[in-house]
């Protein structure tokens, strides 16, 4: 809740061909893992799993692939979402995650294919301009 | 056409059905051949442990199924690693099925074998359950792979044992049975472990599973010893040549053709329509485990009539009926989603499984039982099933992302039509002859 614009993971990434001399440190506040653990509505329904997260080349995650229903792993659908609809509460340790959208839209969403140009679902303010620009063409 | 023109030079081996005799163990024991299905007390308590262990079995091949890659997932596993665990999984069973078959043959034991795969499936559900990192993983996954090949050809030789070839139709209709109650109940309790307990609890309960299956074996130890001196007998007579002359038998080639289209057509198809499922109605997933469990409770019901159906008609009309749901499920599922529809649909499922599942032993029975090599055999066919499933789950796949989902139920449709033309056209009936079976009675 407290971060709901897109965010990066860590601050600006250093060209790639440098060598940066790195060193041991903290990062302060709580953070959440996120790769395997479930998402669930606001009111509290379980909305599958998240399995995969994508990031943009300046190296911001942008999407996070979640898993949804399925009996015994089968009938998985995976749906691509966008980065901002999900909500963090570390200190929630039942429920870490939270998605802000409905049941039934994530579960009618299209499929997740191609990580080269995912249909994403996403909110409806960032759906025509910024935040989907370069994933929906 | 009953009888193709085969070399079979088992045919006129006067060992076929009431004299083999010539192996010295108990004279007390009837020849298999001789009694359709257990009734000597020690027959019948091992018929029942085979119908337990069979149950067992089933029960615990559950947890190894897709629900892994959820399990790992949820272990913060990434998708890469899960397909490289799933691969090695396929490929250590694709590669070990007919090595696994011949290593049956050679071995004498098969209760022996039996227990071992079960102790090494407790292995790898440990393995999954207390550790799930990599090494443990691929371990897991390869020792599961190659013990599945060990175990499926053991119990059907431990069922020719105590069946004889003339009664295996009948015995493997019970197998059919008891596995499909095992499929049923395991992903029921499975599905129901993973939700409310945890999925790591699943494959506790798995490794806890293997318990019983061990107990039903103990009944078959003391009969399958001496019996199988029966059935090992031609092997160690034959020479080397002339034991892997059986891959090259026609109806053998033949019917891995079959198995081969109609797993290519049948793999997927579960997993395409359940997608379509989970993407509308209030409970996708209690859906999709109907779907499941639902050809399970037909397969229960309908394996003891569909094995003597084919010991009365004969093994290519079951196949061709059986083939002929495929085709029919992918067409209603390329016109429909409607959740009633395709539970509906999902019976005719049952019936395919049932009339597949019985007849894929059974007709190797036919050609190899006495060959001396049968499980190789078998392994045969497992193979060309796995090349099948493997080829069609990826290649469904990229047809529907391609050229949409009704393509890909056409392509399956087709594969399925192809099993049965090909059944109905080419696969000679395999039935042992009337005198065989008059010469038994």
């Amino acid at each position: 809740m407290k971060e709901s614009e897109p965010q990066s993971v860590g601050p600006v990434p250093p060209p790639a061909a440098a060598i940066v001399n790195a060193e041991v440190g903290r990062i302060d506040g709580p953070l959440t893992s996120i790769l395997g653990k479930n998402v669930y509505s606001p009111k509290g329904e379980d909305l599958g799993r998240v399995v995969d997260l994508l990031a943009d080349p300046e190296g911001r995650v942008r999407v996070a692939i979640v898993d949804f229903g399925g009996f015994l792993g089968v009938g998985i659908r995976r749906i691509a979402v966008d980065w901002p609809l999900l909500h963090f509460t570390p200190g929630d340790k039942g429920k870490p995650l939270i998605l802000t959208v409905t049941r039934e839209k994530l579960q009618s969403a299209p499929e997740y294919k191609d990580s080269a140009s995912p249909r994403v679902l996403m909110p409806p303010a960032a759906a025509p301009d910024a935040a989907g620009a370069d994933s929906k063409k | 056409m009953p009888q193709a023109p085969t070399p079979r030079s088992e045919r006129q081996s006067p060992a076929a059905g009431p004299a083999p005799a010539k192996a010295g163990p108990p004279p007390t024991l009837p020849p298999p051949g001789k009694e359709p299905s257990g009734t000597t007390p020690s027959n019948a308590s091992a018929g029942r442990g085979l119908d337990w262990f069979n149950l067992f079995v089933a029960n615990i091949q559950t947890g190894f199924g897709p629900f892994i890659a959820v399990y790992l997932s949820g272990q913060s596993w990434t998708q890469t690693s899960i397909g490289l665990a799933l691969s090695i999984g396929t490929i250590s069973s694709m590669v070990s099925q007919v090595p696994a078959g011949a290593l049956v043959d050679a071995i004498k034991n098969k209760t022996r074998i039996a227990a071992f795969s079960v102790l090494v499936f407790t292995a790898s559900a440990l393995m999954f359950a207390i550790h799930p990192i990599r090494l443990f993983v691929y371990l897991a996954e390869i020792l599961h792979g190659v013990s599945s090949c060990t175990l499926g050809p053991a119990i059907a030789a431990l069922s020719l044992m105590l069946a004889g070839r003339l009664g295996m139709a009948l015995r493997l209709g019970r197998n059919a049975r008891y596995s499909a109650v095992g499929n049923g109940l395991g992903a029921a309790l499975m599905g129901a472990c993973g939700q409310y307990v945890s999925e790591r609890a699943v494959f506790y309960l798995t490794a806890v599973l293997t318990l019983p299956a061990l107990f039903a074996l103990l009944p078959l130890r003391r009969s399958a010893g001496a019996r199988d001196t029966t059935i090992a007998k031609p092997r160690e007579t034959a020479a080397g040549a002339r034991s892997l002359r059986i891959l090259a038998d026609r109806r053998l080639l033949i019917f891995c053709g079959c198995a081969m289209l109609f797993t290519f057509g049948n793999a997927p198809l579960l997993m395409l329509i359940s997608g379509t499922l989970t993407a509308r109605g209030s409970n996708p997933s209690l859906l999709i485990g109907a779907c499941i469990v639902l050809p399970q409770i037909v397969v229960a019901l309908a394996s003891p009539a569909v094995g003597r159906f084919a010991d009365r008609f004969g093994r290519r009309l079951v196949l061709i009926i059986g083939f002929a749901m495929l085709p029919l499920r992918a067409l209603i599922f390329s016109t429909t989603a409607n959740s009633t529809l395709v539970i509906a649909v999902q019976v005719l499922d049952g019936f395919a499984a049932a009339g597949f599942g019985i007849l894929v032993p059974l007709i190797v029975s036919d050609v190899a039982a006495r060959s001396g090599r049968f499980n190789l055999a078998l392994g045969a066919v497992g193979f060309a099933i796995g090349i099948g499933s493997t080829v069609s789950t990826s290649a469904a796949g990229w047809i529907s992302d391609h050229f949409g989902m009704r393509y890909a139920f056409y392509v399956l449709a087709a594969a399925g039509l192809a099993a049965v033309l090909l059944a109905a056209f080419a696969m000679p009936e395999t039935r042992p002859a009337a005198d065989e079976e008059d010469a038994s009675r």
